[in-house]
């Protein structure tokens, strides 16, 4: 194959230098020829996941279920939000054309056609160090894992495409046992081949820690409570896990990468590297500080597209004692004289307060601020998780209780005075994830994996009760609207069009 | 007669209009800021997929013109028809997003154009003191897919054989308002003086397959109509152009319908507006209103968004200019020593006769509210000739 190499021109008979930038590109061969070739690609993977996560496709996971919810008023900011909203609400914009889960479906597979390129092409670069070319192969397969596991959870039985699928064969709707095949077979991959978070070279990369951690999850999440409590151990006593001792500290744009972290998506205030989610989660009501000033570069402003739910903001924490509380949560918003206004029935609500920037940030719309993936409470949590399925309900509270105990709480079992029963405790276990995980972006697929999506969304996807009293049955509640078909998004309607080994009929149940 | 000529062409040629690089899989530029602000580069593959098997695109044109001039050449007609047929057209080819990739170039379809340009040049009146000339011309012509890939005859709901290879508005089908006591299956959340959209399939439920073509935006003619007036050393001349029986979807229209805005009393309301549906006025197509106008946009959103509720009929003709003008006589020219003046006043864009709803139907792209309308302009203006 030749190349399109046009810098080398030379422009006999200019005396002067010409300020020309050819048109440079680079294909597959050039691309995977040596390690710096085979680095750059696998950065780009990274690339992807960064924007995947920048704007409101982030909010795939967040929405829509019992903790956030989006603003009465977001649906009427024109079409564009109306479709935001219906990931909330699933009503009819929750179809198959729905803006946000037709890219999403798009965002993850340009993330794992990048995957594959790499995978295919690591092998042939030449790269001295074995170690390094197992390591650049390991990465990939963690970010394709890591794309896999939302589409297959989000969508069901999804094309499965690998370093051996022709970008332009259609493929058929792989069953999702075969989806997590793949996805357990990259990430055990990931787990033997790359580096432990310590000896990365560069933070942010994929590490040991996070491949088992995410490993963990998948078999959390297929019910493999055996194997999720070998992955979760295997992290544990192997590579250890940390928690910092102030809860806060994770969301204050200055404690980046830090030791409880596992995977961070990585942003900074360098242009195109940027995120702007605190436009989605602020307000535009008055500051959530009586008295501060008030604009585009102040924690918690924003344009009143997404609040907590009364249960994360009102019911859900233990106010008085629990930290986490008033490090999740701007519970009030405040006028000029100080006054509180809860009175506006959308942008007087309380938002979450993890996505605000810092002061070193441009503005809310472009924000340095990483993203958490998975960290460390994540897996105490999912670790407790598996263990009381497998009926080990005592041994069970002991992460739990080093969760609790970071956020200022007594072990359960002294609050409540006695050892809870399974029941008891996987209920306690949803409630905990909400205090600790909250808008962090796991809730739909917690409520998915515990078969809890449609009751707790009729049950807690409310705001406060004055709210529903003063805009009546106008509110988009998806009470109305939720039933078990929502357990699956749509494919997007333009995957069943174009790729040819689909038809229209191929559509999951009920949409 | 004074001239008679006719005109026969034909050629094949190429068409050079694609990137360079459409056979190659392109990776670009990314950054991703390991180590907190250093952002390191990187190379992401996606967009246009490269195809290696990607040949010429052939246009075979044909073209039968001829000319005629008759009494003294005062008047001039040129027709012309040609028949294009295109093999191996190239296009950018949808691929299936879990591909990765957008698009690749492919030889995709066989289309043919036929066509017809009339162009009418008369000098009806020609005295000493009065004379009028004038110029007309229409065009029109029509593009169908005759041939796509193997064993498929659609791609898309918009791009099939049979049909133009663009222009083609598909849209969900508007079926009038809901009354009340209506059956609300197709919709359960709809109100009455909700838009009814019409269950194409019949399956009991509005879906995206329940979209069709709607509409062409492709004009069934169009062209320009010039005339020159001289009444001594006074001018005046008027241009027009025309263009029927293309339609355009007016979102603007929906949303302009009436106020809707949540934010204070910003909205523009239409006229026409007012008449909404009551429960005691339901003859009438203007849905109920509400905070978000969802009786407008009840519909799962796509490419074109609404419903045929918003395709209109873009005729219209324009007056382009009027110029009136008036050459001061040379015995008062020579007196200023120069050699010509010509004062002139000029209007541009001063009318437009349309149906259409909208502001213009021959402004850009209707589905955005934000395009600003033409304005008219009135000049006033001295030419003089040293």
């Amino acid at each position: 194959m030749s190349v399109g190499l046009a810098g080398m021109i030379a422009l006999a008979g200019c005396k002067k230098s010409l300020n020309y930038t050819p048109e440079v590109f680079v294909a597959q061969p050039q691309v995977f020829k040596d390690q710096a070739g085979a680095t750059a690609a696998v950065t780009g993977i990274y690339t992807q996941l960064q924007t995947l996560k920048k704007s409101d496709y982030a909010l795939i996971g967040i929405v829509g279920t019992d903790e956030a919810r989006c603003t009465y008023q977001s649906q009427g900011y024109g079409d564009y939000w109306a479709n935001v909203t219906g990931l909330d609400v699933y009503d009819i914009k929750f179809g198959s054309q729905n803006y946000q889960l037709t890219g999403f479906w798009q965002d993850c597979y340009i993330g794992i056609a990048n995957a594959n390129a790499a995978i295919q092409g690591i092998p042939n670069a030449s790269i001295a160090d074995p170690s390094v070319s197992s390591r650049l192969l390991g990465e990939s397969k963690f970010m394709r894992a890591l794309f896999y596991f939302y589409l297959v959870q989000l969508y069901g039985d999804i094309p499965l495409r690998t370093e051996a699928t022709p970008f332009s064969a259609g493929v058929k709707r792989t069953p999702a046992a075969d989806v997590y095949k793949l996805i357990i077979d990259d990430l055990k991959f990931a787990v033997a081949n790359l580096w432990v978070k310590s000896k990365n070279p560069g933070i942010g990369r994929a590490s040991v820690e996070a491949a088992r951690a995410l490993l963990g999850k998948v078999y959390l999440t297929q019910k493999d409570y055996t194997n999720a409590k070998t992955t979760f151990e295997d992290l544990i006593n192997t590579n250890g896990l940390t928690l910092l001792t102030d809860y806060s500290q994770l969301f204050d744009g200055q404690h980046e990468n830090n030791a409880e972290s596992l995977f961070e998506i990585q942003y900074s205030t360098d242009a195109n590297n940027t995120q702007g989610l605190q436009n989605l989660f602020g307000s535009y009501a008055g500051p959530p500080i009586p008295g501060e000033s008030w604009g585009s570069h102040t924690p918690g402003s924003g344009g009143t597209v997404v609040m907590a739910t009364a249960y994360y903001s009102d019911t859900v924490f233990d106010k008085n004692n629990d930290k986490r509380y008033l490090a999740s949560i701007w519970p009030h918003r405040y006028d000029g004289n100080g006054n509180t206004m809860d009175w506006w029935v959308d942008p007087g609500l309380p938002t979450i307060k993890k996505y605000d920037i810092s002061s070193s940030d441009i503005d809310i719309y472009n924000s340095g601020k990483n993203l958490y993936y998975l960290r460390a409470a994540d897996v105490y949590l999912m670790y407790s998780e598996v263990l009381n399925e497998l009926a080990q309900t005592s041994a069970a509270l002991a992460p739990l209780n080093k969760v609790r105990n970071r956020a200022g709480l007594k072990n359960l079992e002294d609050s409540l005075g006695r050892t809870p029963t399974q029941a008891e405790l996987r209920t306690e276990l949803l409630d905990e994830r909400t205090r600790e995980l909250g808008g962090e972006g796991w809730r739909w697929f917690d409520l998915k994996r515990t078969g809890t999506l449609v009751s707790r969304v009729q049950t807690h996807n409310n705001p406060r009760a004055y709210y529903v009293t003063i805009n009546g049955s106008g509110d988009p509640h998806p009470a109305q609207n939720i039933t078990d078909k929502n357990n699956l998004y749509p494919i997007p309607l333009n995957e069943l069009q174009t790729n040819s080994a689909l038809s229209l009929t191929d559509q999951n149940p009920g949409y | 007669m004074s001239d008679w000529k006719i005109r026969a062409s034909y050629g094949l040629i190429g068409n050079q209009n694609l990137p360079y690089d459409a056979i190659y899989t392109r990776y670009n530029n990314a950054q991703y800021p390991f180590n907190g602000s250093n952002a390191t580069s990187g190379y992401q593959v996606g967009g246009t997929a490269g195809n290696p098997t990607l040949e010429w695109e052939r246009q075979h044109q044909s073209n039968i013109g001829m000319d005629i001039a008759a009494l003294g050449n005062r008047v001039s007609l040129s027709v012309d028809v040609y028949n294009k047929n295109i093999t191996s057209l190239l296009l950018p080819f949808n691929l299936a997003p879990s591909s990765g990739f957008y698009n690749e170039q492919i030889n995709v379809a066989s289309m043919n154009t036929k066509g017809v340009d009339i162009n009418l040049q008369a000098t009806p009146v020609k005295t000493r003191n009065f004379e009028w000339q004038m110029t007309f011309n229409w065009s029109r012509y029509k593009s169908k897919i005759t041939h796509l890939l193997p064993g498929r005859d659609s791609v898309s709901l918009s791009l099939r054989v049979g049909q133009p290879p663009s222009g083609v508005l598909v849209n969900y089908v508007f079926d009038g308002l809901y009354q009340q006591g209506d059956d609300f299956t197709l919709n359960p959340n709809g109100k009455p003086g909700d838009i009814k959209i019409r269950d194409l399939n019949h399956d009991g439920k509005i879906t995206p397959q329940d979209q069709t073509i709607v509409g062409y935006n492709i004009p069934g003619g169009w062209g320009g109509f010039w005339n020159w007036f001289r009444y001594k050393s006074v001018t005046l001349t008027v241009l027009a152009s025309y263009e029927y029986g293309q339609q355009l979807n007016n979102l603007p229209y929906t949303n302009l319908t009436y106020y809707n805005s949540w934010f204070g009393n910003i909205g523009n309301v239409t006229k026409e507006g007012g008449n909404y549906w009551t429960p005691t006025n339901t003859h009438t197509n203007i849905p109920r209103p509400n905070a978000f106008a969802t009786s407008l946009k009840p519909l799962p959103g796509g490419p074109d968004q609404g419903s045929s509720y918003s395709i209109q009929k873009g005729d219209y003709i324009r007056i382009k200019s009027i110029t009136l003008a008036y050459d001061i006589p040379s015995y008062l020219t020579q007196k200023m020593k120069v050699r010509n003046m010509n004062v002139y006043v000029q209007t541009l864009e001063p009318f437009l006769f349309t149906k259409y709803k909208g502001l213009d139907p021959d402004n850009g792209n209707p589905t955005q509210l934000e395009n600003y309308p033409r304005y008219r302009t009135f000049l006033v203006g001295v030419k003089l000739g040293l």
